[in-house]
């Protein structure tokens, strides 16, 4: 009953205009940047992350979810009509799904993903509902140890779903903790790593550094590339399955519910891997899974149904925790904090119509999103016929803009300049983006638990093997780190064959 | 190929030493009360030996027949963008927001595709006048002015 009280409230926060209309931006922003390939959900929020200062903590994040989620609905389209993934969720939709527009059933794809993305997603905020406030109690054990080891295993588990080398995408993440530690010490007050400019006291600010690395860096990256889309031209019609297709799909959706729901909720998981993962399942326990990849309508449920969950159940280690389990959850945590709320086991209590807003919102998106994804389905079609030369111009203005108006400093359009071309230069050597920006924005509170840690252990590090969930976190980040070392299931790493989440 | 790659390990190595000597100057303390330059310390030792590791990988590793990193790549096309964005940041406190964002919009949709005149400064008119509406008018977001009035 508590919860069904809490859940009102949060329906009290979330029905006001002003969140319905951010939760509608949202959700048309996400299914825009999710039609589009090349720009993901991870670019749009930190191109959208300084407009979210002028208004309320709760629309802002409630407008940045539903950029997250709405990306996961939107991928889709591009997939099953472009066979170019909108953005990296989606790719394994592009198997089954453009094999059957090509067969004539582009619409039947559209309108399966669709109604699994909202069934999957609809079940993902009641598991995040039921789940999250019991989960708060649980994590008010959670000391200074035991937020370093899961922070720790959260960065492990990252690089070890890497794409490239594991190697250097801990070299990434070591990386993120140096340019985190720029600026103040969180305990003493020394400066450090400054040169000596007052720009650079209070650190490297978050949105500089994202929208260098996925804004500048993917503009200057495509200059080299001329992206020409060639959609697939059909009629979309039938755009609701048939009963035939939902008998077919029953278990598929299940399936990729269940997988998306607990690899979302998993440090270093996320929509991207529980999608693979998910396919992968189906392929296996479906009867036609032989056939998977000519056409089969189970080969685009069961990844849609699992990202739309796993966009969903990320967010519960985020609210309750204060952990981030994929990057795009580090830019919401970057963006609470900037807004003064601190995620975590009292954020619930202290700032209860924040999450229960949020959460209620996220029902009221997905019921968007659907509205949005199947009568609309012809205007985003329209939508990629946008060249990206007018496109990349546009990108780059709202990186100026974005940048510029955190401080209202010419420093920080040069900073993520600076970053842009890193960033740029990381993608040409294949070095990975996703690690370095988590362990920027964990680095902070990764130094203060672990300075807190020894303080309270007198400066032994026996603290963080006697306390169980701690000793448990690092010993699984420790057999992660070992297992490429094991030439058998090294090979079969999963980060081997699973792009960044961006 | 595989210089290209000796020569990025080697950049991260470099930049792991440096870090290590700045923090050790910071002082890193003692186990029991962990100085400022603690943590960048060891996370620069980390980045250290990693960056050993992949060099001595990537020297070890047979040549692969892959197409340089720089195949494919404009360069001058990319420095002339990259250089284009850095005049702007000097330029954009002396000539203001509207005047430079104009010059630079002009370039950049020329820059991608040669496009014509008159649907490039369409374009670049249409998306400040965006920009005025949305950030100036609406968010009440407070943009250089320069040399310009608004």
């Amino acid at each position: 009953m508590d919860v069904l009280t809490q859940l009102a409230l949060g329906f009290q926060v979330a029905l006001q205009p002003i969140n319905l209309f951010y939760c509608f931006l949202g959700c048309l922003i996400g299914t825009m940047v999710g039609v589009l390939p090349g720009l993901g959900p991870t670019a749009a929020m930190s191109l959208l992350l300084p407009v979210t200062f002028q208004v309320q903590p709760v629309s802002a994040v409630i407008m940045l979810a539903g950029i997250y989620y709405g990306a996961m609905y939107g991928g889709s389209t591009t997939s099953i009509l472009v066979n170019i993934p909108g953005e990296a969720a989606s790719v394994m939709t592009c198997l089954d799904g453009y094999r059957m527009a090509r067969a004539g059933r582009a619409g039947a794809a559209l309108g399966m993903a669709a109604f699994c993305s909202f069934i999957a997603g609809t079940v993902g905020i009641l598991g995040l509902t039921l789940l999250a406030p019991p989960l708060v109690g649980f994590a008010l054990r959670f000391g200074p140890p035991e937020y370093f080891s899961l922070m720790c295993l959260g960065l492990v588990v990252l690089t070890f779903l890497s794409s490239t080398s594991m190697i250097r995408s801990l070299m990434m993440a070591c990386f993120g903790l140096i340019v985190g530690a720029v600026g103040q010490d969180v305990v003493s007050g020394t400066t450090r790593f400054t040169f000596g400019t007052m720009e650079l006291m209070d650190g490297v600010g978050l949105v500089p550094v994202v929208m260098g690395l996925f804004g500048i860096s993917e503009v200057l990256l495509n200059l080299e590339t001329k992206i020409d889309l060639e959609i697939f031209k059909t009629k979309v019609k039938g755009l609701l399955p048939t009963l035939e297709d939902w008998i077919r799909c029953k278990w598929a959706l299940v399936r990729g519910t269940l997988v998306g729901f607990f690899l979302g909720i998993l440090p270093g998981g996320g929509a991207v891997l529980s999608s693979f993962v998910a396919y992968a399942v189906e392929k296996r326990f479906s009867p036609r899974g032989d056939e998977f990849g000519t056409g089969m309508i189970e080969g685009v449920a069961a990844p849609e149904a699992a990202n739309n969950s796993a966009a969903q159940s990320a967010f519960i280690p985020l609210l309750t925790l204060g952990l981030p389990s994929n990057v795009v959850m580090a830019m919401l945590l970057g963006a609470l904090i900037i807004h003064g709320v601190t995620p975590g086991p009292l954020l619930i209590t202290q700032h209860p119509e924040v999450f229960w807003g949020v959460v209620a919102s996220m029902y009221l998106g997905n019921v968007m999103l659907l509205v949005l994804n199947l009568p609309l389905v012809g205007m985003w079609v329209q939508f990629l016929k946008v060249p990206y030369a007018i496109m990349m111009p546009v990108i780059v203005l709202f990186c100026l803009i974005g940048s510029y108006t955190i401080s209202n400093s010419v420093m920080d359009i040069f900073f993520m300049l600076v970053f842009g071309v890193i960033g740029y230069l990381m993608k040409k050597f294949k070095y990975e983006a996703p690690p370095f920006i988590l362990a920027f924005v964990l680095g902070p509170l990764l130094e203060y638990s672990l300075k807190q840690s020894l303080l309270i252990s007198k400066g032994s590090f026996g603290i963080f093997v006697t306390r169980p969930i701690s000793a448990v976190c690092l010993g699984i980040g420790l057999i992660l780190l070992l297992i490429p070392l094991v030439p058998h299931f090294g090979r079969k790493r999963p980060g081997a064959t699973l792009e960044s989440e961006d | 190929m595989t210089k290209q790659y000796l020569i990025a390990d080697g950049f991260w190595l470099v930049l792991a030493v440096a870090v290590c000597v700045e923090s050790w100057s910071l002082g890193i303390g003692e186990f029991t009360s962990p100085g400022p330059g603690f943590l960048p310390f060891w996370a620069g030792v980390l980045l250290g030996l990693l960056s050993l590791i992949s060099l001595v990988q990537t020297a070890t590793e047979k040549a692969k027949e892959e197409p340089s990193v720089w195949a494919g790549v404009k360069i001058l096309k990319l420095g002339l963008v990259i250089l284009t964005l850095l005049l702007y940041v000097a330029l954009l406190n002396t000539l203001g927001f509207f005047l430079c964002t104009f010059l630079l919009l002009l370039f950049l949709f020329r820059a991608v595709e040669p496009y014509r005149w008159h649907v490039v400064l369409l374009a670049s008119i249409l998306s400040l006048a965006a920009v005025y509406v949305f950030f100036v008018l609406l968010l009440d977001v407070r943009l250089p002015s320069g040399i310009l009035v608004f």
